[in-house]
């Protein structure tokens, strides 16, 4: 499903990122960790189409997505990418509802608030769906930016230091609800992290 | 969902947001009330004068001849003979010489005496109800006047010397309504009309009693009448007349001696431009005034300050866009990962590029509508002064054309202050964004 080769990455004529080949098959769950500043942002960016790398190709669904126009890109990463990143960022000026429907209608789907509801019972906070981003907690806003991944049914799902700030329980919780809802919805499933304590929930693990 | 995103981001900054759409109405108000005025005071300086080729006074200024005797917002500059203007009535390219004499009032209301020709053919006016007059002292009232002051057919009033407030009433004479006429926008609609002989009758008898009579204005007319007071006091003024029929009192009064404030008068040929006003001009106490050229000249008084206003509205509509440009830029600032996020979520840079634009679209339409009410009300509330004020009718409920083109430059303004804004937000780097901690 997912096939990278030869590709890496420079911010700067000095130094260049160069990362493995990954090759994941529909529904597999991977973990890539590594130290601070090894580039795991950068690839989980370059996965996501929101970055194109200085050389390589990402395939997706056997298309090489750096291939495509800028326009297709966004609407392929709307429909088929969920992303989850370190920091919660939403429009502020917008409720928990319509930060969801926004997402939907900006992927080109049809505004659903049955789907919007069920993205929020699975994170246990449907009786968010009204509330002001500024009402939430940080622990709300990651769940509610994992149902945000999630809305669209996503092939990929990938996340970005999720658990990085959690205490073990919490840390826990989020990691279960990750994995169970990619295993409901038969999604590939990407994380990257330097929080050694998810190496023993993973059972494929790309050290960087 | 862009323009309701567009709408929230408005309103999530309402002290920016209110600033620029404040100031895009009131470069709005400035444009539009200016235009509303002038429009309104050219529109009444063309109808009403439209008939009018030339008019014949007292020597003095002859704006305020036109003005006092057209456009009934001025003082008279005084009476002339009225067997003098014989030579004009009667020469061969003056089509129409309608009399006019003016002094009194009621309530204000300017009382004219003329002849059926002032309303017939000068002023295209129409009856509504009643007749016109046939006698002296029957008046004909136009439709401001029967609304305001409630005058209806044969109630009974008494005029009021002078052509402003008075204090001294012509308490010898009461003047009947007979007929009151349509409204027609022209300055009609604000006389009380009667037959020239009325105002002879009313003021023949005061010439008789005090040996002359002239137009006053209000505080002339005030400080006369404080005197005046003492002498009617000193004649027994109500019981001194013992026949007051109007008809008599007409009879009694040397023709070569009687006077007319102006003369309105109307070619038959185009030949008459080069000689009546020459004649008028010639004659002893007389001049001519044409209302086009006056009011040309007018205009072109008035020109420069309308200029100042309009390039004023300009420099605030310029201000507004810079302040809408800058509200809009600052508030990328605070939204790129909003952005960043829409980009995420599959938004096309040009969806973003055109939900920043609609910011600007929404901020300059809100702005444009508020200043299009601001105007039109103000105008009319303006319009309840002016009209308490000159008897002079203007509106706000009035539709200038000009008002679509301010639309099409409201929009254009908040397009082109988005434009910058938006373009950033179309270039921006989503993963450089994504990548910053901040909150």
């Amino acid at each position: 499903m997912i096939k990278t080769s030869n590709i890496a990455h420079s911010y700067s004529k000095e130094s260049e990122l160069v990362f493995n080949n990954i090759t994941l098959n529909q529904g597999d769950q991977v973990l890539v960790i590594g130290e601070s500043g090894c580039g795991k942002t950068t690839l989980l960016h370059i996965l996501s189409g929101l970055l194109q790398p200085s050389k390589g190709n990402v395939s997706i669904d056997n298309k090489d997505i750096y291939n495509l126009p800028s326009s297709s890109i966004d609407a392929f990463r709307g429909r088929n990418i969920g992303i989850i990143f370190q920091v919660h960022h939403f429009v502020k000026s917008l409720s928990v509802e319509d930060n969801l429907l926004l997402n939907q209608k900006l992927s080109g789907l049809k505004k659903d608030k049955n789907r919007v509801c069920n993205a929020l019972e699975k994170v246990g906070l449907m009786h968010k769906l009204k509330a002001k981003v500024f009402q939430l907690s940080e622990g709300e806003k990651q769940r509610i930016s994992i149902a945000r991944a999630l809305l669209n049914y996503p092939k990929l799902i990938l996340a970005d230091e999720p658990t990085s700030s959690l205490d073990d329980s919490s840390c826990k919780k989020v990691i279960n609800l990750l994995k169970s809802t990619a295993e409901a919805q038969n999604a590939t499933l990407v994380i990257v992290t330097h929080d050694q304590r998810l190496k023993e929930v993973f059972s494929n693990v790309i050290e960087m | 969902m862009l323009l309701k995103l567009s709408w929230k981001n408005i309103v999530s900054r309402p002290l920016s947001s209110g600033l620029s759409v404040l100031l895009i109405s009131s470069g709005i108000v400035i444009i539009l009330i200016t235009l509303l005025t002038f429009y309104q005071i050219n529109e009444k300086f063309e109808k009403n004068a439209a008939e009018i080729n030339l008019v014949v006074g007292a020597k003095g200024s002859r704006l305020q001849l036109v003005l006092c005797n057209v456009y009934q917002v001025d003082q008279p500059t005084g009476n002339i003979n009225y067997a003098s203007t014989s030579l004009i009535r009667n020469h061969p390219f003056v089509k129409r010489a309608v009399p006019i004499s003016l002094g009194d009032n009621y309530k204000t209301y300017r009382i004219v005496g003329t002849n059926h020709d002032y309303i017939d053919s000068l002023y295209l006016g129409e009856i509504l109800e009643g007749r016109k007059w046939n006698q002296p002292l029957e008046v004909v009232i136009g439709s401001t006047v029967a609304n305001k002051l409630g005058l209806r057919l044969n109630d009974q009033f008494v005029g009021a010397h002078g052509i402003g407030e008075s204090v001294h009433s012509h308490d010898e004479f009461s003047y009947k309504v007979v007929g009151v006429l349509k409204r027609n926008n022209s300055v009609l609609d604000n006389l009380i009309l009667t037959s020239i002989e009325s105002v002879w009758v009313v003021h023949g008898l005061e010439e008789k009693e005090k040996g002359s009579f002239d137009l006053k204005s209000k505080e002339e007319v005030e400080s006369h009448d404080h005197h005046d007071h003492h002498d009617h006091h000193d004649h027994d003024h109500h019981d001194h007349h013992d026949d007051l029929d109007p008809l008599k009192i007409l009879n009694g009064l040397d023709k070569k001696q009687l006077e007319i404030t102006s003369l309105l008068v109307q070619y038959g040929s185009p030949r008459g431009k080069f000689t009546v006003p020459a004649m008028a001009n010639n004659s002893d106490g007389m001049m001519g005034a044409e209302p086009s050229i006056e009011i040309q000249q007018l205009i072109q008084l008035i020109q420069p300050a309308i200029s100042v206003l309009k390039n004023m509205s300009l420099l605030v509509v310029v201000i507004a866009a810079f302040s809408m440009f800058v509200a809009m830029f600052n508030s990328l600032k605070d939204r790129k990962y909003e952005i960043a996020l829409m980009r995420v979520a599959g938004a096309g840079k040009g969806q973003v590029f055109i939900s920043i634009l609609f910011e600007g679209l929404i901020l300059s339409l809100i702005g444009y509508v508020l200043g299009l009410l601001i105007s039109h009300v103000g105008m009319e509330i303006f319009s309840i002064y002016l009209s308490e004020s000159y008897h002079y009718d203007f509106t706000g409920f009035l539709w200038l054309e000009i008002e679509w083109w301010l639309l099409l430059g409201a929009v254009i303004i908040g397009m082109i202050s988005a434009l910058y804004p938006a373009y950033k937000a179309y270039k921006i780097d989503i993963s450089k964004t994504l990548s910053t901690n901040e909150l």
